[in-house]
C-alpha cells in the first residue's frame, strides 16, 4: 500500500511548481556563489579550493525545507485531498511516512542540484579540491542527515496543523530560530580565553606601547560551555556551520548523526501517534 | 435485508458537545439512502467517521460487517467513495490529472478508463482547464468521478448540491440516479434541501440532535405524506357507508373524523349525505410534504 502511496505522491512532487522552482533556484545559486567567489579570488589573487561553498547549503537549507515542506504537505490539507488517502483505506502511519519521504527526497534533491551547479562551475575555474574524497563523503552524509533533521521537524509542524499559512510561518519563524540561535552559541564558543598581548602606537606618547594578555570576560567555560557544546553538536544548524565552515581543525563528529537520527526519530514517532488521533475535516 | 453500512448508538463529543448521541442507522444495500437533518444536526459528523477521519468517542459502526474497531476496517474502506464537504481536488491540476493521481493511489497499473469516467460525469471536454478554474458544480462532478475511480459500490455524499444552480442540482440528480439505477451503486446523500432528496432517495434517515429520528422507506413515506381530505362529523355512519359504496380508502381518527383517501366528488358526496340528514362540522384538505413530516418529526424551531 506504501508504494501506491509514494508513487502518487511522488507524481504530485514532479508536478509541483514551487518544487522545480526550487530546483532551479538551487542550481542557479550555486552557479551563482561559484562565479562570485572565482571573482573575489581574482580581486585577492587567491585561488580557493572548487569545493570551499559545496557545504555552505545546509545552512540556508533549513530555511529552503522550511518554505518547501509547510507548502507541499500543506497542500494536502488545503485542497482536502488528504482525505481521499484515508477514505481509500490507507492507514495514517503509511500517509505520514510517505509525506516525509516524499519531502526528504525533494530536499535532498535541492542539495543534489546545487551542488551539481556549483561544483560545475567551480572546478573548471579553480582546478582542485581542498577535501579528500572521504571528507567530502562524510560532509555530503552529514549534509543530507542534516536536511532529513529538518524535514522530519517541519514535516512534523505541517500534519499536525491544517492552516497552511500558520504552518508557513511557524516553520519560518523555527528554521530562522535554529539558525539564529546556533550563531550566538558558535560565537560564544569561538570566543579566545585570553586576549593576547597587543602592541599599538600611542600617538600622544609617539610610542609603540604594548597591551599585556588578559583573560577575555566573555568567555565561557565550566558547566555553561560544556551545555553549549553539546547544544552545538545537538542542534542541526549548529551541525551545519560545523560542517560548512571550513575550519582547519576536523569538525565532523561521527555522533552528529546520532543525534540526528535521534531528532528525526522522536519528532517522527512523536508526530505520528498525534497525527493518528487527530480528528480531521 | 442485506446492509451495506450500520452504526451502533454511535457517538462523538467535541469537548462538552454532544454531536452524535447513540446515533443508529441501516444503509441498505442497492439504495439511496437520504440522511435529512438541520445544519448542526450531525450528519456530516457522522459521514466523517465512517470515512475514517475521525473517531468516535463511543459505539461502532459496521461496513460491508466488518466491525470499525476491526483492523480489516480499512480493507473495508476502499470499497466505497466518498465527497465530504467540498470536493478533494487537487486545484493546479486538470481533471484527467486529478483522476491520474487517484489511479495511482489506487495501485492501478494504467489509466484505462479514465476517458470514460470523464465522459460518465459529463467532464470529458474540460482538456487543460485546471480544476481551479472550474465552476461548483463542475468540481463536484469531478469529485464524484474521483470517488468512482475505485470502482466501489457504496459512495457517500455530503450535501453536494450545496451552492449549486438549478442546472448543476439537475446534473448531479441525474449522475446519482444513473449510478445507482445502472451500476447498483448504494449512495449514502445527506442534505437539508428536502425537495431535492425527495426526488432521489428510496431509504431516508431523519437526524436531529445528534440522532436518529426515524429511518422510513420512500415508500413508507409516501403513505405516510398522502393527501386526503380530513371530515369532521358528529355521527360518521352514514358518511362511511357512502365511501363504501364508492370504494374510497378512508382512515376512521376518532367518533368524529375520517380522512378520506383517493378522488373524492365533493358535490356529490355533500349533496348525497344532505339528503339524509347528514351534518358536516368541518371539510379540510391536506397533503404533507417532506418538509412538513420533517418539521412534524423533530419539532419547529432548535431549542439551543
Amino acid at each position: 500500500m506504501m508504494i501506491k502511496l509514494f508513487r502518487s505522491e511522488y507524481g504530485r512532487l514532479v508536478k509541483s511548481k514551487i518544487f522545480w522552482v526550487s530546483v532551479i533556484g538551487c542550481t542557479g545559486f550555486g552557479i551563482c556563489l561559484s562565479l562570485y567567489m572565482w571573482w573575489m579570488n581574482s580581486c585577492f589573487s587567491y585561488v580557493s579550493p572548487a569545493d570551499e561553498n559545496v557545504f555552505i547549503f545546509s545552512t540556508f537549507g533549513g530555511i529552503l525545507s522550511a518554505v518547501f515542506t509547510s507548502l507541499f504537505v500543506g497542500k494536502l490539507y488545503s485542497d482536502g485531498t488528504m482525505r481521499n488517502q484515508i477514505i481509500m483505506g490507507h492507514s495514517r502511519i503509511k500517509i505520514y511516512l510517505c509525506e516525509y519521504l516524499v519531502s526528504l527526497l525533494a530536499n535532498v534533491m535541492f542539495f543534489v542540484f546545487y551542488v551539481i551547479g556549483n561544483i560545475s562551475v567551480a572546478y573548471p575555474l579553480h582546478k582542485y579540491f581542498g577535501n579528500t574524497p572521504k571528507e567530502m563523503l562524510m560532509k555530503s552524509l552529514l549534509t543530507i542527515a542534516i536536511i532529513a533533521v529538518y524535514t522530519a521537524i517541519f514535516v512534523f509542524i505541517a500534519m499536525l496543523n491544517r492552516n497552511k499559512a500558520v504552518v508557513a510561518i511557524i516553520c519560518l519563524l523555527s528554521a530562522f530560530g535554529l539558525l539564529f540561535y546556533s550563531m550566538i552559541i558558535e560565537s560564544a564558543l569561538r570566543q579566545p580565553k585570553i586576549y593576547e598581548d597587543e602592541y599599538y602606537y600611542d600617538t600622544e606618547k609617539d610610542a609603540i606601547v604594548k597591551e599585556e594578555a588578559f583573560p577575555n570576560p566573555n568567555y565561557v567555560d565550566g558547566k555553561k560551555r560544556e551545555v553549549y557544546e553539546f547544544l552545538n553538536d545537538f542542534l542541526p544548524a549548529g551541525q551545519s556551520f560545523q560542517v560548512g565552515g571550513n575550519y582547519d581543525e576536523p569538525t565532523v563528529n561521527d555522533i552528529f548523526f546520532l543525534y540526528d537520527s535521534c531528532i528525526v526519530l522522536i519528532t517522527t514517532l512523536g508526530g505520528v501517534i498525534v497525527y493518528k488521533r487527530k480528528d480531521l475535516k | 435485508m442485506d446492509y451495506v453500512l450500520t452504526s451502533d448508538r454511535l457517538c462523538k463529543n467535541y469537548r462538552s458537545f454532544k454531536a452524535l448521541d447513540n446515533f443508529s442507522v441501516h444503509i441498505p444495500k442497492g439504495s439511496i439512502y437520504g440522511l435529512v437533518g438541520r445544519n448542526g444536526a450531525g450528519k456530516t459528523t457522522f459521514i466523517r467517521l465512517i470515512c475514517g477521519l475521525q473517531r468516535p468517542s463511543s459505539g461502532n459502526y459496521s461496513l460491508y460487517g466488518v466491525n470499525s474497531n476491526s483492523s480489516k476496517i480499512e480493507k473495508q474502506r476502499s470499497r466505497m467513495g466518498a465527497v465530504v464537504e467540498t470536493p478533494s481536488l487537487f486545484l493546479d491540476m486538470t481533471a484527467k490529472d486529478n483522476l491520474i493521481h487517484q489511479y495511482k493511489l489506487l495501485g492501478k497499473p494504467d489509466n484505462d478508463g479514465i476517458d470514460e469516467l470523464l465522459k460518465l460525469v459529463g467532464l470529458e471536454n474540460t482538456g487543460k482547464k485546471k480544476a481551479k478554474n472550474f465552476s461548483l458544480g463542475m468540481k463536484q462532478r469531478l469529485g464524484i468521478a474521483v470517488a468512482l475511480a475505485g470502482n466501489p459500490d457504496f459512495i457517500v455524499l455530503d450535501e453536494p448540491i450545496n451552492g449549486l444552480d438549478p442546472q448543476g442540482i439537475v446534473e448531479v440528480r441525474e449522475l446519482l440516479l444513473k449510478l445507482n439505477q445502472e451500476m447498483g451503486i448504494t449512495i449514502l446523500i445527506s442534505s437539508h434541501i428536502l425537495d431535492e432528496l425527495s426526488r432521489l432517495a428510496t431509504n431516508y434517515g431523519f437526524v436531529d440532535r445528534g440522532h436518529i429520528v426515524k429511518e422510513i422507506s420512500a415508500e413508507e413515506l409516501e403513505n405516510a405524506c398522502k393527501k386526503y381530505i380530513s371530515v369532521k362529523a358528529e355521527n360518521l355512519n352514514a358518511l362511511l357507508r357512502y365511501l363504501d359504496n364508492n370504494n374510497l380508502p378512508y382512515t376512521v381518527i376518532s367518533d368524529e373524523e375520517a380522512q378520506i383517501y383517493g378522488k373524492l366528488d365533493i358535490n356529490d358526496c355533500v349533496i348525497s349525505l344532505h339528503n339524509q340528514g347528514f351534518k358536516f362540522l368541518s371539510i379540510s384538505e391536506h397533503e404533507e410534504s417532506l418538509e412538513s413530516y420533517f418539521i412534524n418529526l423533530v419539532g419547529g424551531k432548535y431549542d439551543d
